[in-house]
């Protein structure tokens, strides 16, 4: 948690021009809906996310627990399970994953998009070597590719994710590396296809907090050399100040505010927002993450207000009875709250 | 590999020896010692000092039991003056045709076991799976005796479609497969039961696994990820196939004395009932050697699939 503190400041500090409107799209996704339908109900665990993600661009996806950012990763990748309803549209440099064949989906798979998963532990097969793993990947993405090529490709990947001793690595298991190694790997298989997007689920949370910073730091020069787009998914607001050009804030399967990384961390302009940086500062404060009090609502049946109604010290009448609007309260900036660009925006 | 193979071995030495000096004490120890047979009814005490002398029985226990372990590396096990045999002929014999009923009951259980455990365990909760989990329940409850007799009563003695016991390989293969079918229908239904439980429990848990999400989203086929999926369920499945083997090479004594089959569960009840003791110790000695090699074979197995069992090890 040691990257939380004194957000706003190096927020502050970097200077990052806001180039999404100049490049073409690489990922975007519009009025995504995941429900996970069971016997006993369904859970609406994305409810209407739009956004665009730029080729070299990152957005940062924040948010409580359980408030549908994996499921939307999972969704828009494609393995959830074959119950699940995903609705909306997912373009990739224009064509519609949720359009495609199972099979052309597959092709497009580790090839156009992959994904980086939270636990470098689990996320690599113990029983296959660091090799087998890696060409096995480069093999599905270039046809026709000979072993030696394959493995040269995969040293050399190991060298772009900045690993010592590529060639002794390969011969490696997973469990003869430390987690940061392990995260490494997980990392160079993602980028074996060359994808113009990659997704990625708390790539550092469960690594050593030494660790992190390092793996941050990796994240932004690869993305930045295979020039994909990138969407993160954080729990630490310094890794997305770190990272993203820009930063959306997901409440109960919605997008509750959308800007710039600058504008969204330094002026927020949602009181979830609020809540959610309040925590980390005091959380970076005095070492203990306290969360915004009350709990999010039940995905199974969401209430017809604004879904935060329940939790914010700003409610009034009107938030209980329709859905809160969108309202921008800059370029580039909205916020799902009735009161924002008013004075629930306190910064 | 070939380090820790090596190491097995030199594991498996002492508890070679270990079973020896047991089974070497088993003779020794119990009532009915190896001269009854040697020693006439109506012999003076003097006579029978005597011929325990002639036979080397009075000397201590560790120089006996050298002498015997000698003997029994270069293959003489004894005589045994009930069957008049040499124990090593009785044993070959017996031993060969246990190995053709257990091998074709194994091979025919454990490749029956992982069909079904996979199909039920990359379909879970669907009918075939419930299907497959109420056989292979009923597989394991149902003690394998009791189904060689319901085989027995209906092939052999309602329909006459198979013989009903005995081993005829000297009458050409089709009566020899004919006669197989019944023992091995018996005796390869527990592994079956046992093989399939352990596959579909070892694939149910790798298919939850993270890395299989990662295999998916690289964008690897459905078949592939079934691929890494088996290779990571397969350790347990060779520990309890190690122990199947083990068991159906010892002999089932139920199942081959139901069948009249001439293998070592038969010659072991037959030796047992009419104190034999030569050839129990011979029988128990050869079952160890085979339990202790099959465990040898699946450890050094199970470390070529398993990186995780090799670090364990090393
Ligand atoms: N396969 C599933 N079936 C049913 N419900 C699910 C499934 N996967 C996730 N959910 C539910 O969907 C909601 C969103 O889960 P999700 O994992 O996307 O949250 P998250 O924002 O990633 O949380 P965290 O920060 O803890 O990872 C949760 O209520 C969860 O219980
Ligand atoms: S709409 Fe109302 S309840 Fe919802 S966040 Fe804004 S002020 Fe709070
Ligand atoms: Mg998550």
């Amino acid at each position: 948690m040691s990257t939380t503190t004194g957000v706003r400041e190096r927020v502050e500090s970097m200077s990052r021009g806001d180039s999404s409107s100049e490049t073409m799209a690489s990922l975007e996704v519009r009025d995504l809906i995941t429900e996970f339908r069971g016997r006993r109900g369904h859970v609406r665990a994305v409810n209407g996310v739009s956004f665009t993600v730029p080729r070299g661009g990152v957005l940062a996806v924040i948010g409580e627990s359980g408030s549908g950012k994996s499921a939307m990763l999972r969704s828009i990748i494609g393995i959830n399970p074959p119950s699940t309803l995903i609705e909306g549209n997912i373009l990739l440099q224009g064509k519609d994953l949720l359009k495609m064949s199972q099979r052309d989906r597959r092709r497009a798979r580790g090839r156009d998009i992959s994904m980086v998963f939270q636990d470098p532990l689990t996320a690599l097969d113990p029983v296959y070597t660091v090799e087998r793993q890696l060409v096995e990947t480069i093999k599905k993405h270039h046809e026709g590719i000979s072993n030696a090529d394959a493995r040269s490709r995969a040293i050399g990947l190991l060298e772009l994710v900045q690993i010592p001793s590529p060639g002794a690595r390969l011969k490696a298991y997973p469990s003869e590396l430390s987690g940061g190694m392990r995260q490494r790997v997980v990392i160079a298989m993602a980028i074996a296809g060359r994808p113009q997007v990659i997704l990625a689920d708390e790539p550092t949370t469960a690594l050593d907090v030494t660790v992190q910073a390092r793996i941050v730091r990796l994240f932004r020069q690869i993305q930045r050399e295979v020039d994909a787009g990138l969407v993160v998914v954080t729990h630490d607001l310094g890794v997305a100040a770190e990272l993203a050009d820009e930063v959306a804030v997901m409440y109960a399967g919605r997008f509750v505010e959308h800007g710039s990384a600058t504008q969204v961390l330094t002026t927020p302009s949602h009181p979830y927002t609020e809540g959610l940086i309040e925590a980390n500062v005091r959380a970076g404060q005095d070492r203990r993450p306290r969360a915004i009090p009350g709990a999010p609502p039940s995905l199974k049946r969401l209430p017809a207000g604004c879904a935060f109604a329940p939790r914010c010290a700003y409610a009034i009448a009107d938030c209980w009875s329709a859905p809160a609007p969108i309202r921008d309260t800059a370029t580039h900036h909205w916020s799902r709250c009735l009161l924002a660009s008013n004075a629930a925006t306190s910064s | 590999m070939l380090r820790l193979a090596a190491r097995r071995v030199g594991l498996a030495v002492p508890i070679l020896v270990g079973v020896s000096i047991i089974v070497f004490l088993l003779m020794t120890i119990l009532p009915g010692n190896a001269e009854a047979g040697l020693v006439p009814e109506d012999a003076t005490p003097a006579q029978r000092a005597a011929i325990r002398d002639s036979l080397g029985l009075n000397d201590p226990l560790p120089v006996r039991y050298v002498a015997w372990l000698v003997e029994a590396l270069r293959g003489d096990l004894g005589y045994s003056l009930q069957r008049r045999r040499e124990v090593a002929d009785l044993l070959v014999q017996a031993w060969g045709n246990t190995f053709v009923l257990a091998a074709v009951s194994a091979v025919l259980g454990i490749t029956l076991g992982l069909l079904l455990g996979y199909v039920a365990g990359t379909r879970r909760g669907t009918l075939v799976d419930r299907v497959v989990s109420i056989v292979s329940l009923a597989g394991l409850s149902v003690p394998s005796f009791f189904v060689a007799i319901i085989l027995l009563s209906i092939f052999a003695g309602g329909l006459k479609m198979f013989p009903s016991g005995g081993a005829t390989f000297d009458e050409g293969p089709i009566a020899a497969i004919r006669s197989l079918v019944l023992p091995v229908a018996s005796g390869s239904l527990i592994t079956m039961a046992i093989t399939a439980r352990v596959t579909r429990a070892g694939i149910v848990d790798v298919l939850s696994a993270d890395f299989v999400e990662t295999l998916r989203a690289k964008g690897l086929s459905e078949l592939e990820v079934r691929t890494h999926v088996l290779r990571n369920a397969i350790s347990p499945v060779l520990t309890t196939s190690g122990v199947q083997i083990g068991a159906l090479l010892g002999g089932s004594v139920l199942v081959e004395t139901i069948f009249r089959w001439p293998g070592m569960g038969q010659l072991l009840y037959t030796a047992i009932s009419s104190r034999d003791l030569v050839v129990v110790q011979g029988a128990t000695l050869v079952i160890a050697l085979t339990f202790v090699i099959i465990n040898l074979m699946v450890d050094i197995l199970q470390a070529a699939v398993d990186p995780r069992v090799r670090g364990a090890v090393a």
